[in-house]
């Protein structure tokens, strides 16, 4: 694994794997999607219980992502590879965009089923505050504009977050069943074996998905540093010619 | 002892030195206190049933905004370098100075919330678990302050962000600071476990905050 | 708390995606002093700062070996045993000229009765309940200086240390390494004008590389 600490290799290994990966997370959506519209209805729910096949694991992903960008970011400061933090860096935005897919799946699903758009539900709630979390680790990012810098101290937020995540989602919880207990699930229907293998299949759907986009983020920002590094090489050598020149007009002046 | 003492005590003198010290958080409570009935409506059933959740928020923002002071003047004037190098070691340095921010804005509130009640028609018997809970909880509240105040401590004017990255971890101490409060105030049935859980939070957050912050600060050296 | 000698191995630093220096080794004994020299950008400041503990090298160890032993390094490394002049004053605007010296003699557990001498050598004394807000740049260095007076510490490590002072300053700052010196201290100091002591070595910097060419990546996974 440390193999690939090097960008080249990276670059290398990542381009020939990518397109099987694509094409994997394709095929898989396509028997998922197909297994979602055909397998039977919740009867208590209707057409509306199939969006708990994007809603579920979406949340998952929000979830585990923040797990894989905070191990990525360990990796990253103790054995100072830019690479593991590049991984943390860049799973952060997906991570968000899944949390924020949670949320939406989680409206869309509220509006019909309980009359509002938004409901302080203990789950949606957890997955509302992961997702300001996701947004002040990016912020991270933005804001400390030194990248190797940027890196150690988003490893901090990043630890101190998944110290947080159950202590917010027990608190959430214990807050909720103060109030007024609701749920996104189908808990009180049975679940047909049809649709148990269509929840799994999104679920390795979404996981590829995830894979994919990590991947083609990370070749991005590699791009995007080797044609900086190269940029400040230029500028260097500029600065070095005009200085021969400088002094050698210096020295051209010299009375001897 | 003597080095942290002696800092224990300049941080606090120059808090209260500098522009309105300890007026300026009173203050602040009395703005947003003296708002809400405006907001809401001069109700007092409903001033009572919100009293206890908006004065925690009002002591929420309070050490939110406020955050960002922790580090800031001493880094600007180049001390922050020599308070993590020079004496104690860093971890207690950083203990003291959340020690010294949280008498500087926590305990003002702490002091000026028999007036605040007052004003809100905090319920009967509401006063002492209240202070007691705050008192409790904002210990807690200054550690997780200090943590996101080193994590962006090279960064200028960054309130807004250690704002996002601390909200979220405001929220457990919240739900069981209200919750503890509401459970002493009218005796229900399980009086403490709320009061316990906000006091094991408020522990772990002391003892988390000063490493978490002296790595922080060192990676953002 | 007398230092035997202070030895570097390795040494490396980076500032963001530059490489400012690389496998830095030297090593001073009591009564030695060196120079710093290079271009702006070169790492004269980082290094100083990573000889305080201030700031971790990215690769390479710092050892301090103390006079009372001097086989073993220091198990606390160089932590608490440096006065660090910095090119900021670390001075409280708020605090009178006696209150900051005060608190930085008593946070580094110096001598509290030194304070008084310390501000007549430097040339305060007339002024002590001033606050520091209305010192000129000049005096705000004579009272920094000040504290190498009444904490003593073994390394002195001083990043321009001659900035704003005038000939008069100038001349107590050499005085102050001298005395230093001459008492088995270790003076490191980065100028780029003669400091006026015969230092027993310069270090010249010369600017850095870039990172994140393949070659660098590939050294870092090896390590």
């Amino acid at each position: 694994m440390f193999g690939l600490a090097n960008p080249t290799k990276f670059m290398r290994f990542s381009g020939i794997l990518l397109p099987y990966l694509i094409i994997t997370t394709l095929g898989l959506f396509g028997w998922g999607l197909y297994m979602v519209f055909t397998a039977p209805e919740d009867y208590l729910q209707g057409p509306l219980s199939r969006i708990l096949y994007v809603h579920a694991p979406s949340a998952y992903l929000a979830q585990a992502a923040y797990v894989f960008m905070a191990l990525a970011n360990f990796t990253g400061y103790i054995w100072r590879h830019p690479l593991a933090d590049m991984a943390a860096k860049n799973a952060a935005p997906i991570g968000a965009t899944f949390a924020l897919l949670t949320i939406i799946t989680g409206m869309l699903w509220g509006k019909p089923a309980w009359g509002t758009w938004w409901v302080w539900d203990a789950r949606l709630t957890s997955v509302f505050i992961l997702f300001i979390m996701y947004l002040g680790y990016i912020a991270i990012w933005q804001v400390i504009e030194d990248q190797v810098k940027a890196a150690r101290v988003a490893t901090i937020v990043a630890a101190v977050g998944l110290i947080n995540i159950p202590i917010i989602k027990f608190s959430v919880e214990w807050w909720n069943t103060l109030h007024q207990p609701a749920s996104l699930t189908t808990s009180g229907s049975a679940i047909h074996p049809s649709m148990l293998t269509a929840l799994l299949i999104m679920f390795a759907a979404f996981t590829f998905l995830f894979t994919s986009l990590l991947f083609i983020s990370i070749r991005t920002e590699i791009n995007r540093r080797r044609a900086r590094a190269m940029e400040m090489r230029i500028l260097q050598q500029n600065i070095a010619q005009t200085n021969l020149s400088t002094r050698a007009a210096i020295n051209n002046q010299e009375p001897d | 002892m003597k080095p942290l003492l002696a800092l224990f005590k300049r941080d606090i003198s120059l808090f209260f030195r500098s522009g309105g010290g300890a007026g300026q958080a009173i203050g602040f409570y009395l703005v947003v206190v003296i708002l809400f009935p405006f907001g809401v409506g001069p109700e007092l059933n409903l001033l009572a049933r919100i009293s206890i959740g908006v004065l925690w928020v009002v002591l929420l923002l309070a050490i939110l905004l406020s955050a960002e002071r922790i580090f800031a003047d001493d880094l600007e004037d180049g001390s922050l370098t020599l308070l993590l190098t020079a004496g104690p070691l860093p971890e207690m340095v950083i203990l003291v100075k959340l020690l010294a921010h949280w008498v500087s804005i926590a305990l003002p509130l702490l002091v000026i919330t028999p007036l605040l009640g007052l004003l809100l028609n905090l319920p009967a018997g509401g006063l002492w678990p209240l202070v007691l809970c705050m008192f409790i909880g904002s210990l807690g509240l200054c550690a997780l302050a200090t943590i996101g105040a080193s994590i962006l401590v090279s960064i200028r004017r960054a309130n807004q962000i250690i704002s996002l990255l601390i909200l979220p971890l405001y929220i457990p101490t919240l739900i069981f600071g209200v919750s503890a409060t509401t459970d002493l105030t009218f005796q229900l049935d399980q009086p403490y476990t709320a009061l316990l859980i906000l006091t094991a939070i408020s522990l772990i957050s002391l003892i988390i905050a000063p490493f978490a912050a002296a790595q922080a600060l060192k990676a953002n050296a | 708390m007398k230092i035997d000698r202070l030895k570097t191995q390795n040494l490396s630093a980076q500032k963001g995606e530059r490489q400012l220096f690389e496998n830095i080794e030297f090593e001073l004994s009591a009564g030695q002093s060196m120079l710093l020299t290079g271009p702006n950008g070169s790492g004269k400041t980082t290094l100083l700062h990573l000889l305080s503990g201030s700031e971790q090298p990215r690769s390479g160890q710092i050892d301090m070996f103390m006079a009372a032993n001097p086989t073993e390094p220091r198990g606390d490394g160089v932590i608490g045993i440096s006065h660090f002049i910095t090119h900021q004053d670390a001075l409280k605007k708020n605090l009178t000229v006696y209150e900051n010296l005060r608190f930085w003699t008593d946070f580094m557990h110096g001598d509290n009765s030194r304070i008084d001498t310390a501000l007549i050598t430097v040339g305060l004394e007339p002024m002590p309940h001033i606050l520091a807000a209305r010192l000129s740049a000049g005096q705000k260095k004579r009272l920094m200086l000040a504290r190498l007076l009444t904490v003593s510490r073994p390394l002195w490590l001083l990043d321009e240390p001659s900035v704003s002072l005038d000939s008069e300053g100038q001349k107590l700052l050499v005085k102050l390494m001298h005395e230093h010196i001459n008492a088995g201290g270790i003076i490191i100091a980065s100028s780029h004008i003669p400091l006026g002591i015969e230092a027993t070595y310069i270090l010249e910097l010369d600017g850095g590389r870039y990172m994140f060419d393949d070659d660098y990546i590939m050294e870092d996974a090896a390590l």
